[in-house]
């Protein structure tokens, strides 16, 4: 029990933030209940590595027909899942998913006139080794538009879902892309309460993981919430 | 200590990455996670989640999680209902755990779905409020827990 501290939710957008209409009508108004983590938030479902398929974190080629490949710049996003406390979280499930580089999502409820890239489905997966580092392959996806004021565009980001070994480590956020100018203009993004968590979301060009005559890299490291150590734990770069 | 990635909304289009199947994209994955909770369900749990203006929210996800038996299901709630769709099993534990994103919810909200009959024993709830955090029975095997994430009927979110 209690083996998670409380969530630091100065951290994270509140659930109401005006300037994002769509959380006017959908953000609770009562506070939250706090309570103590307990077995149902401290365990979680745990996916094998066998869940991963041979192109799930190559979104340039796992929707194109065979010898075929997504239209944009080609990159590789990888990074570190580390818990609060600094240790590696093996074994999470990254769920990404992602406009193509028109900015145009391969989604029924999806209108804007970019054209959909017949090679490019926009989603994969990827699951983190021992330290704790994830990598896949991908295009930049493009801004777009989209009905929140007059003139609303979405700064280029990747959707991230992860999931730690605990319930309670659950996060959904999204990757943007360094000197990207609509980050500012973006309610989204400006619904984290500080630069540092701004910061904290936008990757950074990292030409040391990039493929020569291939593909550029961007680095995006992610925090989950972290688990206390026990008394047990005898690990001097801890705590 | 490090501090946590901040959250973001899912969006509209969440169902591209976390039920590709499902939101007829297929070709990703041979079946999308959660889409099978047990082997051999004996209960169906559907419900539908709604607004401050009582419109039915038609683009969240909604995951649920069964520490007891290891289950863990993820449901769209559908595009013309609304309604969400869990089959599982009852097991020991009096509550499942519940997990709502969608566009506008900036960071996901956590609840849990008490079966009928079950007092939800979380220090400093309010009893009145208490039952919204408890399913009703819909016919045998069936259960019923809508949610509502504003309003006089808004749904207890806990902070986890």
């Amino acid at each position: 029990m209690n083996e998670f501290p409380p969530r630091d939710r100065a951290r994270h957008p509140p659930a109401l933030y005006e300037p994002y209409k769509s959380t006017r009508l959908r953000a609770p108004q009562q506070p939250l209940l706090q309570m103590p983590t307990g077995p149902a938030e401290e365990g979680g479902p745990v996916f094998g590595p066998d869940l991963i398929g041979p192109q799930d974190a190559d979104l340039i080629h796992n929707f194109a027909a065979e010898g075929g490949a997504a239209i944009g710049p080609r990159i590789v996003v990888h990074g570190r899942v580390m818990d609060e406390f600094g240790r590696p979280v093996p074994g999470a499930l990254l769920e990404v998913w992602q406009a193509n580089a028109g900015g145009r999502y391969r989604h029924k409820r999806e209108g804007y006139l970019a054209p959909l890239d017949p090679y490019f489905g926009g989603c994969g997966r990827v699951m983190t080794g021992d330290d704790g580092a994830y990598r896949f392959h991908t295009i930049i996806p493009g801004a777009y538009p989209w009905p929140n004021g007059p003139n609303s565009w979405r700064p280029a980001h990747i959707h991230f879902s992860l999931f730690g070994q605990a319930f309670a480590q659950r996060l959904v956020t999204q990757m943007y892309f360094e000197g990207d100018p609509l980050i500012p203009l973006c309610p989204i993004v400006q619904s984290v309460p500080d630069a540092d968590g701004v910061a904290a979301l936008t990757a950074t060009l990292d030409m040391d993981a990039a493929v020569p005559m291939d593909s550029l890299a961007y680095r995006f490291d992610i925090v989950l919430r972290g688990r206390r150590q026990t008394p047990f734990e005898n690990n001097p770069e801890g705590l | 200590m490090a501090r946590e990635t901040p959250s973001q909304t899912a969006g509209p289009y969440v169902h591209i990455g976390l039920m590709p199947n499902a939101a007829g994209i297929a070709g990703f994955y041979g079946q999308d996670i959660g889409s099978v909770m047990v082997s051999d369900p004996d209960v169906v749990l559907t419900g539908c989640i709604y607004d401050g203006d009582g419109a039915l929210v038609t683009d969240a996800v909604i995951e649920v999680w069964q520490a007891d038996i290891g289950a863990f299901g993820r449901s769209a709630a559908d595009a013309e209902t609304g309604e969400y769709r869990f089959e599982t099993r009852r097991a020991e534990d009096a509550f499942l755990t519940l997990w709502i994103i969608a566009r506008g919810i900036n960071i996901g909200v956590h609840t849990r779905a008490y079966w009928p009959g079950q007092v939800p024993d979380l220090p400093g709830l309010d009893g009145t409020r208490a039952q919204t955090m408890v399913m009703r029975e819909a016919g045998p095997g069936a259960f019923r827990f809508d949610i509502h994430l504003q309003g006089p009927e808004e749904t207890v979110f806990l902070d986890v």
